[in-house]
């Protein structure tokens, strides 16, 4: 997987195979838009079906650690979640926190919660063949905020399997899932339906228990969802009925559950790209770097706006920015010079934001 | 009477933006196109939706590409745009908003010979298409090759923010170990030029077993 952070540069996630070891790894790698690789961390941990997701304290890389149990002869799947720091430190273990150990996960979505912490939405299969969808948040230290188990999407009698989900930053997941109601046996060739329900960001189910059904004719391939922008969402699938119903549909349903119900558009985030709500100084980039550092912060409002250089012994190097600007993304530039001109040592220094209420560090290192 | 007439077609036309043609019964459901396969559906970033899919119009199964939006009225042709341009056979589109309002549409274009260059072929390139919010190709008819080996194949890419994309593909090599995969890094920016050069940035050395999408 590969994704842009908003900030000129990206990460991906590979799976190494090492011919004389005969083992494998998982690599994350951090670039910059001239294709020079500003760090890469290597793990024996490797998920599969990895989904990053950025903050702008962290990176969360999800999936799947895949064992296999000789007794049962069953392949064992846990649902694991690294955290880094962005200079690609592990906070979690390096084997991640595990948010669900089972014999079978054969589906998940991960998405932001906060700036420090990822929802994440999965089928559980339990005995009898039912399949549970389950929502967990997680938190950068490892915390599930919804219990140890995961709050039940669909408390219902019928097995749901999720195929999709997406998520706005105001109003949660609306998870989309292939329903048995009109299929209790779970016969392969039975008749499946869609049906979605929406979770808030504390984790309520907002929708009746059952969900909203989406479509009642039959239908068993993936469906996608995009952001309505209301908080609701539109869904497109594809039908392989017998009858005249072939080909490619699509439903909305809104924020209420209501289908075909357009809503005023809303002004949020349904992207993994940070909006300017909230003070953030970005880490440095390049970092370590030779000449010139670039430095990037949002602010939420207009205000007074002060960018220091400090040295390791908290003494001041130079003032970068000391001036109002308005509400928005803003970068300056620090060529290693003091506030004489003159060129400063190689070392590790600190670019503090300060703000009236408001102060944040991140760490930068010179080396000539 | 002028008046009244008058005043119905103003209130008839100034309410069309607020008609919707989303169906509120889940028993009937908007159709974007008939007999045709796996669709894949991205934001258009106004509350729509990109939507591709294979269909076979003619002999070669090709791409197509529709946009439906908020209200539920398809923007574009209903046959929808063919993506490659071509009739050659067409698979594993990889699709992402670029961030402008438009789409970004990565595809493996299956060339026949150079006879006929309708024919299937065995040998596939991937290419790069940019279509913006009124169905325009900003890349020409086909889009931008990414690569002149032949068998080499997109396997993930994301927005650079600006229009193109940064992009993992992948070149398929036959060595006495076996098949061995060698993965490319490339940044193709908002005008469709590849900016890590013709090849890309090699990746790997060894061997890499799998990049998710």
């Amino acid at each position: 997987m590969i994704i842009y952070d908003g900030n000129e540069n990206f990460l991906f996630t590979i799976v190494n195979y090492d011919d004389s070891t005969k083992k494998y790894s998982q690599s994350l790698h951090y670039f910059n838009n001239e294709g020079q690789e500003i760090w890469h961390i290597r793990s024996t941990t490797v998920l599969l079906d990895a989904i990053l997701i950025l903050s702008d304290e962290h990176v969360f890389l999800t999936g799947f650690v895949v064992g296999y149990d000789i007794s049962t002869h069953a392949y064992i799947y846990q649902l694991c979640s690294q955290v880094l720091d962005w200079q690609g430190n592990f906070i979690s273990p390096e084997c991640g926190y595990v948010i669900e150990d089972s014999l079978s996960i054969n589906y998940y979505e991960a998405f932001l919660g906060g700036n420090r912490d990822i929802i994440i939405i999965y089928n559980k299969k339990l005995p009898g063949d039912k399949i549970n969808v389950l929502a967990q948040r997680l938190t950068f230290n490892g915390i599930k905020l919804w219990g140890q188990d995961g709050n039940l999407v669909f408390p219902y009698e019928y097995s749901q399997q999720l195929n999709y989900a997406v998520y706005n930053s105001q109003d949660g997941v609306i998870a989309v899932c292939l329903d048995s109601r009109f299929n209790p046996e779970n016969d392969r060739w039975g008749r499946y339906i869609f049906s979605a329900q929406r979770i808030s960001l504390d984790g309520q189910r907002m929708w009746p228990d059952s969900g909203i059904v989406i479509t009642t004719n039959k239908t068993e391939l993936k469906p996608y969802a995009v952001p309505d922008l209301s908080g609701g969402a539109v869904i497109c699938w594809e039908e392989i009925g017998a009858d005249s119903r072939n080909g490619i549909f699509a439903q909305q349903i809104s924020r209420n559950g209501n289908l075909g119900e357009v809503l005023k558009l809303s002004n949020i985030s349904n992207s993994n790209i940070k909006d300017v709500q909230d003070y953030c100084l970005y880490h440095p980039y390049p970092n370590p770097f030779n000449e010139n550092v670039k430095i990037k912060f949002n602010i939420p409002q207009t205000e007074l706006v002060q960018i220091q250089v400090f040295d390791i012994n908290g003494k001041e190097v130079k003032t970068l920015l000391n001036q109002k600007l308005l509400k928005g993304e803003h970068h300056t530039v620090w060529n290693g010079t003091n506030t004489q001109g003159n060129y400063v040592s190689s070392g590790i220094f600190f670019i503090s934001m300060r703000i009236e209420q408001f102060m944040t560090v991140q760490k930068a290192v010179l080396i000539k | 009477m002028k008046n009244i007439i008058t005043l119905f077609f103003l209130i008839l036309l100034s309410s069309q933006t607020g008609f919707t043609q989303w169906s509120t019964n889940p028993d009937e459901n908007t159709r974007i196109s008939g007999q045709a396969l796996l669709p894949q559906m991205i934001s258009d970033g106004a509350g729509g939706a990109y939507i591709t899919y294979y269909d076979v119009p003619l002999i070669q199964r090709q791409l197509f590409l529709q946009r439906i939006d908020r209200f539920g009225y398809l923007k574009f042709p209903l046959e929808g745009i063919n993506v490659s341009g071509a009739t050659h056979y067409v698979s594993e589109a990889l699709i992402i908003p670029d961030n402008m309002n438009g789409i970004l549409i990565g595809y493996d274009d299956y060339y026949g010979s150079e006879e006929d260059s309708n024919s299937f072929s065995s040998y596939s390139f991937p290419y790069l298409q940019r279509i913006d919010s009124t169905g325009y190709k900003l890349w020409g008819e086909m889009g931008v090759r990414i690569s002149t080996d032949t068998l080499s194949h997109i396997v993930s890419m994301c927005t650079d923010g600006e229009g193109g994309c940064y992009l993992i593909y992948n070149k398929r090599l036959y060595n006495e170990t076996g098949l061995k995969f060698r993965f490319q890094l490339q940044h193709v920016n908002a005008d469709g030029e590849l900016k890590f050069g013709a090849e890309g940035i090699k990746l790997n050395e060894k061997k890499i077993v799998l990049v998710n999408q």
